[in-house]
């Protein structure tokens, strides 16, 4: 056991954790998962030479399903098209968004498509997380990263806002000591019923990355910004070295089998099993 | 050209509506949005942008460095031609994310998604280009009791109507309702999507005014009754601009803290709201006791 932990108090009226097998018509997790509890971590601080690895996921408040449907655009902005553009700007098409069985003329060609959303409303969470230091910061002393993260968090900083899942579900948060006090606490203040949360969750996202790739560190790179150095070279004759040396990794699913036990869903790679197609 | 943003902003937005249907819920045919386990009415993100997105089509600024297109449009929105071309030798994929950034107000604003024709990367962090600005969903701060009322249409809207006088049809009001939104600003995008100062505020000019030039007779009266805007600009003296602007970037305060102070609620001996009136905005926040290095601009209030 390390002491290297800390916990992030996180809160919000809607959150939605899609489930990556229905991402059509998104459906959201029953609870939180340890990606989005990462990404809630990095919107308030992150340095590639440190990483986070979710060690347990207090639920304070499960929340409530709600079902919700928007107008979306079923296009994505075609790069290729793009590029067309920005030669020829006469040619560019923008996204229709209009009602595509409106009769009202003109008639464009429009790609509005309803989607449904089966969210959460009014969820709360403690975050516990170990912070490890990756392959890039093994030099430093991780303390240092430790306090940036207490001092941010206590304070309400954040490199961006976080959200719960999406973007519009933005969220809040304050720094806990400590999360089984804290957890305690809370429940007391909401007079929540003592009634333990059991729930076995099955299969779950654990993260979008295979975890040995992330220990070394991880930049998002572009393909071009990753092989070339924009340093001027120094010394004489010294070649340009590459900004990156590491291995260039891609996103891959893995997946654990998440239980919900007495409120909290633990998390820590060392404690749960995961799910992989090979066995690697 | 204004200069990139560099403060994180908070703002709490607060509209109401009076015999109207400020956004239709199409699970529920069209009736006003409503929070089934609070009764609260609800207005979606994508409402509120869309809203922005219109205003900024109709009254865009002149181009200044940045152009101001919409790329998703909707409704009879001028076509507005983009004038200027690029460089043609430059061909990457940044080059190409750096021009649509440029040219559209609204993936400077709220970013979007790109598909980079690799299908591993498709949807992932890499094609995803992120705005600075969020909204959340528009929330009332009472329960809302929607009315179907039945109009009577002297015009036919289908063939087979045609020999009929009259045709009958419906629509949903909200009699009166205050709905908050909130809003965040994260200047780390900004400096990735090129949003700027003046962008920002052109963002306020569009959530005060947006409003005023999408009168419908489904949307009933809509007016916006506050825009409270929390700007971060650091802690520190004057002598220590460089730790500010740190600050100022990541913020000085919780967001959640900032928005508590302005309270909303019935004036004493109104059960029911039935117009602004029977509200009480009031505005805990002054010079004294505002969190250290957070300015509130209230560009609008009452």
């Amino acid at each position: 056991m390390n002491n290297n932990r800390i916990t992030l108090r996180v809160w919000g009226d809607y959150a939605c954790f899609t489930r990556p097998e229905m991402k059509v018509e998104r459906v959201s997790y029953p609870v939180m998962t340890p990606s989005a509890a990462r990404g809630m971590l990095e919107a308030v601080f992150w340095e590639p030479q440190i990483c986070y690895l979710i060690d347990t996921i207090h639920v304070v408040k499960r929340g409530r399903w709600f079902s919700f449907r928007r107008n979306e655009v079923a296009k994505v902005i075609q790069l290729g098209s793009v590029k067309v553009w920005m030669e020829a700007p006469e040619k560019f098409k923008p996204i229709q968004a209009d009602d595509p069985g409106s009769k009202i003329p003109p008639k464009r060609e429009s790609t509005r498509a309803q989607r449904n959303m089966l969210a959460l409303q009014e969820v709360e969470y403690l975050i516990t997380a170990e912070v490890r230091p990756t392959e890039l910061g093994k030099q430093q002393p991780l303390v240092k990263y430790f306090e940036e993260i207490k001092r941010r968090a206590r304070s309400g900083k954040c490199f961006h806002r976080p959200a719960l899942g999406a973007r519009e579900f933005a969220a809040d948060f304050e720094y806990e000591e400590d999360a089984v006090a804290a957890f305690a606490r809370r429940r007391q203040e909401l007079c929540a019923s003592q009634q333990p949360y059991d729930e076995d969750l099955g299969l779950m996202l654990y993260d979008v990355f295979a975890l040995n790739d992330r220990a070394i560190g991880f930049q998002w790179l572009p393909e071009e910004a990753a092989l070339t150095d924009v340093r001027p070279a120094k010394g004489k004759g010294k070649p340009a070295a590459p900004r990156f040396a590491g291995v260039q990794a891609e996103p891959q699913a893995v997946f654990f089998h998440a239980a919900v036990k007495q409120d909290v869903l633990d998390c820590h790679p060392d404690r749960v099993r995961f799910a992989r197609r090979n066995n690697d | 050209m204004s200069t990139i943003l560099t403060n994180r902003h908070d703002f709490l937005l607060l509209f109401e509506v009076t015999n109207g249907n400020p956004n239709g819920d199409p699970d529920a045919g069209n009736m006003p949005r409503l929070d089934p386990n609070t009764n609260r009415g609800i207005v979606s993100d994508v409402c509120l942008k869309r809203k922005v997105r219109n205003f900024i089509a109709e009254f865009a600024p002149a181009r200044n460095g940045n152009g101001y297109g919409i790329f998703i449009q909707s409704g009879p929105a001028l076509e507005r031609t983009i004038n200027e071309a690029v460089d043609k030798n430059n061909k990457s994929a940044e080059a190409a994310v750096k021009w649509l950034c440029r040219e559209f107000y609204d993936i400077r604003t709220f970013g979007g998604v790109l598909s980079v024709g690799n299908e591993v990367m498709k949807g992932s962090a890499y094609g995803q280009l992120r705005g600075p600005v969020q909204f959340t969903f528009g929330q009332s701060f009472h329960p809302i009791t929607p009315l179907e009322i039945s109009i009577t249409r002297c015009v036919q809207t289908t063939i087979k109507e045609e020999d009929k006088e009259r045709t009958m049809g419906n629509k949903h009001i909200v009699p009166y309702a205050l709905y908050a939104a909130k809003g965040y600003v994260s200047p780390a995008f900004a400096e990735r999507t090129g949003f700027t100062q003046g962008d920002l505020n052109l963002l306020f000019e569009a959530l005060l005014h947006m409003f005023e030039h999408d009168r419908s007779a489904a949307r009933g009266e809509m007016v916006v009754r506050g825009l409270y805007d929390f700007e971060h600009i650091g802690t520190q003296g004057e002598t220590n601009a460089e730790q500010n602007k740190r600050e100022a970037r990541l913020g000085c305060a919780h967001a959640h803290k900032l928005f508590e102070g302005i309270k909303v609620g019935l004036k004493p001996g109104r059960e029911f709201p039935q117009s602004f009136d029977d509200y009480e905005v009031v505005c805990g926040w002054s010079d004294g006791n505002l969190p250290k290095g957070v300015k509130l601009n209230k560009l609008s209030e009452g």
